[in-house]
């Protein structure tokens, strides 16, 4: 269990001159109140530094240490800046002391230097190195130095949906000691495959084993390429889902672009479609337009037709009467038409000089009329059959709304080029033909994967049948090695099975853990607790609705730091949490589960926050006797910032 | 207290290889079991990792007999 | 009887009225600025345009190719039978026509609402 004593900084940061922090023994929360800017962030950076050597800016960036220097002092010619811990461990007692200095001949330049004292005695570099790595490991910090404003962190872990990066999962799984496990089962296998070689020797030295034993190594020589590649395969199957989830991600964010481009080819075929059409009922309209003009005088048309047929009529029976008479007057043995009287010569005399009388009076004139009437009539009744304004009408406005659609179609398509960023659509062909690509080499890499595989097992099948000729025929000269190698093998698959058992306990009882963080600390009633999946991906679990994924900036807070607590309770290395405004974007009742919470979490805690965030009183009164110590970050000048004790 | 809780937490890494041990791999001796765990703590691993396990293997075979 | 004046023997356009026809072969799909003048007549004989003769006119079409088969003077003999020169009042009811057409705020000529309103007449 590591437990910060005391942390002294000179000329570090805003913290000008040599300032020293006196920590509790106890287990409890202390708590660093500064405004923004004081120098809570460089309160952070100063451990970071110490333990690690390296500080973090904003977009979690290294800085450079040459920036680090208190600028006052520097001004009044202090060149280094230090930062020391008094650190206790596993009962030991150790001093961490890391500086910054200019490089001769470069004055903006700084290199920094360490040394680590245990029990009052320095040791060497090689072994500040060890002792370092054992007691906080660098990429186990992320748990301990809990950076509030870089959340970003965070996030990763936080989306049940995804499977997070195997480098946090490892670092998590070092924190719950399962190295010791998996650590335990690679030395055993590779004691076996020592066993193994060691017998295959045997039987080479022996002159009736000789060629099983030659074989034993060509196969041993053949397995160990195998698993390199198949390790090696399986490196590259696992950087290819990567990349293709990756892709998934801006394929599925771009989802809304392939949309759109979809609209618009099919909008495209539509307007083609559309263009034909109209040029159709252009080609139908000009053919029925040539005698369209007597379609605007229909109406007359057809009195004019009604007035000429009765004109007709009447000149028809004029001249029909005129023939009648004039054969009657001039023919051999007339009969009256009507009476069937015979007419004499005197009657025929009468009906001459009649006839002449209508001739004179326009008989043939009436002819004549009857042949302009008639003439007439042809033209008009000509027209009047081509004349058709309803077919005309509906021709017209046909044509209307497809030139309206037209328009609709073209102006749907400039919209859609419009939302369609430039090149964007090249880019989503281009991740397109990129996703099919990983998938085709996934499938390479996998029927690879298989197949050495299957090398592999054919190359066992092989080892264990030499192994047990070799045992029908060696008799007890190989005895020896022989039960090395099995005793081996079985310690091999003894760690196997248990780290896999381990693994499923720790998960399970992170996830307990955390989910009673969790139900500790929300404000939500309905939340039951989080899940965790096999790759520490989490998700909150709803009293109804099951699983739901994390949302709110507030919400992953909250899960972080079920998370963090949950590790250090299962964790067989302990240490202190430093938290950085730990209430950053949550509401008052979050805060005051949260700060009940704490002294839960870990045996020493230590918060930076400023009076908005965390008000004294509520702190005292919530914390109460957990409460081991206050301290200011007071402003003394611009550049100069006091820890001070309350 | 503290290195009470460690070894506590440790125990319990223990007896869940320990459980695995008896009931399927009782071929393994449980001194066997105890050494390897204890070589591969991480605060502690020795130099001569791999000859520390060849030796435990050794030990155990002698005591097989 | 009207008295029988000689009639024309080419139909032509005023040159206030080129620019009308052209945009009404357009307008109204014609093929021919021929069947475009005379949808402009049968416009001017819808709004009652009575007889008359338009000065000016100059010639664009002569009557062979205007009427070949002599439909339309009987035509227009049948609706106007008091016309002796059917041909001079073809020639004024065409640039009658086309005058109603013209619009001057740059429309072009209304073919699809005379169209409308002749469908409308015709029920």
């Amino acid at each position: 269990m590591l437990h910060l004593k005391s942390l002294e900084v000179t000329n570090f940061g805003p913290f000008k001159g040599k300032q020293r922090v006196e920590l509790a023994d106890d287990a409890g929360v202390s708590i660093f109140y500064g405004e923004n800017m004081r120098g809570k962030t460089s309160l952070l950076n100063a451990i970071r530094f110490a333990l690690f050597g390296t500080v973090l800016g904003r977009g979690r960036r290294n800085t450079p240490f040459g920036k680090l220097i208190n600028i006052e002092a520097q001004s009044e010619g202090e060149r280094n800046f230090e930062v020391s811990l008094e650190l206790s461990h596993a009962g030991g007692d150790y001093r961490l002391t890391r500086m910054g200095k200019p490089i001769p001949g470069q004055a903006d330049d700084y290199i920094a230097t360490a040394y680590l004292e245990r029990g009052g005695h320095i040791l060497s570099p090689e072994q500040m190195a060890m002792e370092l790595e054992r007691i906080l490991p660098k990429d186990i910090a992320r748990f301990f130095l809990f950076d509030g404003e870089l959340l970003q962190e965070y996030e990763d872990l936080l989306h049940g949906d995804s499977n997070m990066g195997p480098s946090i999962s490892a670092a998590i799984e070092r924190i719950l000691g399962l190295p010791k496990l998996t650590g335990a089962r690679d030395s055993a296998k590779a004691a076996t495959d020592r066993a193994e070689t060691a017998l295959a020797l045997a039987a080479q030295g022996d002159q009736k084993t000789r060629e099983f034993g030659n074989q034993l190594q060509n196969l041993a020589a053949e397995r160990e390429v195998l698993t390199a590649d198949l390790s090696r395969l399986e490196q590259e199957l696992e950087a290819l889902r990567g990349k293709k989830a990756a892709i998934e991600d801006d394929m599925r964010r771009r989802e809304r672009l392939t949309t759109l481009i979809d609209k618009r080819d099919r909008l495209l075929a539509d307007l083609e479609k559309a263009e034909v059409q109209l040029a159709q009922s252009s080609a139908k309209l000009t053919l029925a337009m040539a005698p369209a003009w007597a379609a605007l005088i229909r109406p007359r048309l057809t009195s004019a037709v009604q007035q000429l047929r009765l004109r007709e009529e009447s000149l028809q029976t004029a001249v029909t009467r005129a023939q009648v008479l004039h054969s009657l007057a001039h023919g051999q043995d007339p009969t009256c038409p009507t009476c069937l009287r015979a007419l004499n010569a005197g009657d025929q005399e009468t009906l001459r000089n009649r006839a002449n009388e209508a001739k004179e009076d326009g008989g043939e004139a009436n002819q004549r009329e009857l042949a302009t009437v008639r003439r007439r009539l042809d033209a008009l009744e000509s027209q009047l059959a081509v004349s058709n304004p309803e077919a005309l009408r509906i021709l017209w406005s046909g044509h209307e709304a497809l030139s309206n659609n037209i328009y609709a179609i073209k102006a749907e398509i400039e919209e859609i080029g419009r939302n369609l960023l430039e090149g964007s659509e090249a880019e989503l062909r281009g991740l397109r033909r990129d996703y099919d690509s990983v998938v085709r080499q996934m499938v390479v890499v996998e029927d690879g994967s298989a197949k050495t595989q299957d090398a592999l097992q054919q190359n066992n099948t092989y080892r264990e049948n030499i192994q047990r000729r070799l045992a029908k025929l060696a008799g007890s000269e190989m005895d020896k090695e022989r039960r090395r190698r099995d005793r081996a093998n079985s310690v091999y698959e003894l760690f196997k099975a248990a780290v896999d058992v381990y693994r499923e306990e720790l998960r399970k009882r992170v996830e307990a853990d955390a989910s009673k963080f969790f139900r500790e600390m929300t404000t939500e009633s309905d939340y039951t607790g989080l899940s965790i999946n096999e790759s520490y991906g989490l998700t909150i679990l709803h009293r109804t609705q099951g699983p739901i994924a994390i949302r709110s900036a507030g919400a992953e807070h909250v899960v972080a730091l079920s998370l963090v607590a949950a590790l250090q309770n299962n964790a067989p290395l302990r240490g202190p949490i430093f938290i950085d405004s730990p209430f950053g974007r949550l509401d008052g009742g979050h805060r005051k589960r949260i700060i009940a919470t704490l002294p839960k979490m870990a045996d020493q805690i230590v918060l930076l926050v400023y009076e908005d965030e965390l008000p004294t009183k509520l702190a005292r009164e919530t914390l109460a006797g957990d409460l081991r110590s206050e301290w200011t970050l007071e402003r003394v000048t611009a550049l100069h910032t006091r820890i001070a004790n309350r | 207290m503290a290195d009470d809780e460690k070894i506590n937490r440790g125990a319990k890494l223990q007896d869940i290889v320990e459980k695995i041990r008896a009931e399927r791999f009782p071929q393994v001796s449980r001194d066997l079991m105890l050494a390897m765990l204890q070589l591969h703590a991480e605060a502690d691993r020795p130099e001569n990792l791999s000859r520390k396990v060849d030796e435990a293997l050794a030990a155990a075979d002698k005591e097989a007999g | 009887m009207a008295v029988e004046k000689a009639d024309k023997k080419t139909i032509g356009i005023t040159p206030a009225n080129e620019k009308t026809l052209t945009a009404l072969a357009g307008a109204g799909k014609f093929v021919t600025d021929i069947d475009a003048a005379k949808f402009a007549m049968a416009l001017a004989v819808s709004k009652d345009i009575g007889s008359g003769a338009t000065e000016g006119a100059g010639t664009k079409w002569n009557i062979g190719s205007f009427d070949n088969d002599g439909t339309l003077k009987s035509t227009i003999e049948a609706l106007y039978p008091e016309e002796g020169a059917p041909y001079r009042l073809i020639e004024h009811l065409i640039n009658e026509g086309l005058h109603l057409m013209s619009t001057s705020d740059g429309l072009l000529p209304d073919v699809a609402g005379a169209i409308l309103t002749a469908a409308d007449q015709a029920k």
